[in-house]
């Protein structure tokens, strides 16, 4: 769930403004529901993404060593139909789910508003 | 904590063996508790049969307030991750909890178009079927869940929506719901458990007070077959934490009430039916987000219940349930493009065009795993639908007043002007962008007496079995173009029915022979 963790850092931030020692605990509360949840995907859906993003991970990890537009070359494989971020939207999909649903998060929207 | 419809004794293995070897005996045992499951079983307890009915899902406690990501861990199936395979994915969602896919859909109450149900007795040559011979099951299944209309305000993300219909001049109406006493907390997925009258808490416990039995968390994994009758049926039984136990039952006939999915990969899995699992349909939708200059009053909005039927049957418009969490999974499908959209959610409202697609999936049993492969691929005039569909949605969020209208589709910012969305959507979509779902799924196994097309007789009855009948979703010929529901209670009923009438006179004719 790393990518969940820098993208949910970046929402309880900028967004919600939660004060560290706080935004530690909603931080691993929603990963941690946002990852029981994505185990409840079938198979044949998780592993086909897992072995992807993977390839994807890899992919990447070369294409940025030499200095070519790696977002850039993700976009042209998923044109191809390769859902090479699918688990990368999985994740954030699920993470956000669970945030709204965290009560602590819940009581700082309403703070907010 | 109290069972839906039970007394606090609860229950639902009363009266029936657990113990996992000895083989539980029934006059009917119905497969899936969901609209179709349900019906059945409220029918037989009522005509005096033993009957047994068992859910692959849990028992959800009536009381039981539910977040979002609860109820789609509880009560959706795998959390609520399906995809069907093809190109674009497909994201679906089906019910997985006693009283089926009614504990988690939005509860409207919709009847097949006549001019539909005319054309399909045609088509696939149904005996005793069409308009008139399904309106008394109509009227039946509107008064058990008592369809009304919304009686409560519904919020600005509707009234601003039915407004600029009107001011289109696009015909539109308010679904009718089955609820009683709705609170209008917008919580039709998460079960609803003060508003909702579902197959759960408005059907099963007057079945079980005439002495239905229900056995929650028990996955059916097979038929066995003897000749021209299913003679066993085997099952995994979960108990609490332990592991699955094996539970067999002897039934005289049997109910596959399984849902679209999983009533054809049963009886492929058991090498039972032809034309089983090859049809299956869908109502594919696309969605916008619509970005308004004032706040919608989010917290304060129902479900949605107004839709555009201007279109009508191929295509519906309407609004979608709008909580934090929901608007959360459709912006982060391409977070780069739409996250900004997160901190506005105040202000965002969440709409949707539905197709009634001619396109056809295939469900594949794969052994070893619970789930089939599931694949569906939508055709090129179903894609001109979704095309026409987005471009009537984009028409009617500008003309409601919003100043930004985003797609389902990847990589797409969103258009500011109708005139913006009118110049691109005058091409074709591009499939390879489109981020489609559906909570439709439906003709897996058809009906009718041509052969060729269907997978039983015009009841529900395989074809090679004297003793199983199909009664869900499966069992719509055709995509309806409207919300499945109250077609699936009507067919089920007729199901039920026919099985009764059929069972009668086989003990009459019995009866005769004897005092012969």
């Amino acid at each position: 769930m790393w990518v969940s963790g820098r993208f949910l850092d970046g929402l309880l931030l900028d967004e919600v403004g939660l004060a560290p020692a706080e935004r530690e605990a909603v931080r691993a509360a929603v990963i941690r529901a946002a990852t029981d949840h994505a185990r409840l995907a079938p198979l044949q859906l998780r592993v086909p993404i897992a072995v992807l993003s993977l390839g994807f991970c890899a992919w990447m990890a070369v294409a940025g060593r030499l200095g070519w537009n790696a977002e850039r070359s993700a976009a042209g494989w998923e044109r191809l139909g390769v859902p090479f971020r699918a688990l990368t939207r999985l994740q954030r999909s699920l993470a956000l789910l669970a945030l709204a649903d965290d009560r602590r998060l819940r009581s700082a929207f309403a703070r907010r508003a | 904590m109290v069972p839906r419809g039970m007394g606090s004794q609860g229950m639902e293995t009363r009266g029936v063996g657990t113990g996992g070897h000895e083989p539980v005996a029934c006059d009917v045992l119905v497969i899936g508790s969901g609209a179709g499951g349900a019906v059945v079983a409220d029918r037989l307890t009522a005509a005096g049969r033993d009957v047994v009915l068992v859910e692959e899902g849990p028992d959800v406690p009536a009381d039981l307030a539910l977040s979002p990501a609860e109820a789609m861990r509880r009560q959706w199936r795998c959390g609520g991750l399906m995809t069907a395979f093809g190109a674009p994915l497909l994201a679906y969602a089906e019910g997985r909890c006693v009283g089926g896919g009614t504990e988690i859909n939005a509860a409207i109450l919709q009847r097949i178009p006549a001019a539909l149900l005319d054309a399909w007795s045609r088509r696939y040559a149904i005996a005793e079927y069409g308009a008139d011979a399904l309106a008394p099951y109509f009227r039946e299944a509107e008064a058990l869940l008592g369809a009304s209309p919304p009686e409560r305000p519904q919020g600005s993300v509707t009234t601003r929506f039915a407004a600029a219909a009107a001011a289109l001049g696009w015909d539109h109406q308010s679904l009718t719901q089955a609820k009683d006493g709705c609170l209008g907390g917008a919580t039709c997925a998460e079960g609803c458990p003060p508003g909702r009258r579902s197959m759960a808490s408005a059907v099963l416990p007057r079945a079980r007070a005439r002495g239905l039995r229900v056995i929650a968390d028990c996955r059916v994994v097979r038929l066995e077959r003897r000749g021209a009758r299913v003679v066993r049926v085997l099952a995994r039984r979960r108990d609490g934490a332990g592991p699955a136990r094996p539970m067999t039952f002897r039934p005289e006939h049997v109910f596959l009430c399984a849902g679209a999915i999983h009533t054809p990969a049963l009886l492929r899995r058991s090498g039972l039916g032809r034309n089983v699992g090859a049809s299956l349909r869908a109502h594919p939708v696309v969605r916008a987000a619509a970005l308004f200059p004032e706040p919608l009053t989010v917290r304060h909005s129902a479900t949605p219940l107004s839709a555009v039927t201007e279109f009508m049957p191929d295509l519906r418009l309407g609004g979608s349930i709008l909580l934090p969490g929901y608007l959360g999974m459709m912006l982060a499908e391409d977070w780069q493009r739409r996250g900004w959209l997160w901190a506005h959610r105040e202000r965002v409202g969440l709409y949707y065009a539905m197709a009634r697609a001619e396109g056809r999936g295939q469900v594949i049993p794969i052994p070893g795993l619970v789930e089939p492969l599931v694949r569906y691929r939508a055709t090129d005039d179903d894609w001109e639908l979704l095309r026409r569909g987005l471009l009537a949605l984009s028409e009617l969020l500008f003309a409601a007043g919003a100043e930004r209208v985003v797609p389902s589709l990847f990589g797409h910012a969103g258009w500011t002007s109708p005139g913006a969305a009118r110049a691109e959507l005058a091409a074709p979509l591009r499939r390879s962008r489109a981020g489609l779902a559906t909570l439709h799924l439906f003709s897996s196994c058809p009906p009718g007496e041509e052969a060729a097309l269907t997978a039983t007789d015009s009841f529900g009855r395989l074809r090679g079995l004297s003793n199983l009948t199909v009664a869900d979703a499966s069992q719509l010929p055709e995509a309806p173009g409207v919300n499945p529901q109250l077609g699936v209670m009507a067919h089920a009923a007729r199901a039920a029915d026919a099985f009764l009438a059929a069972s009668d006179a086989q003990a009459r004719r019995r009866a005769a022979r004897d005092d012969a």
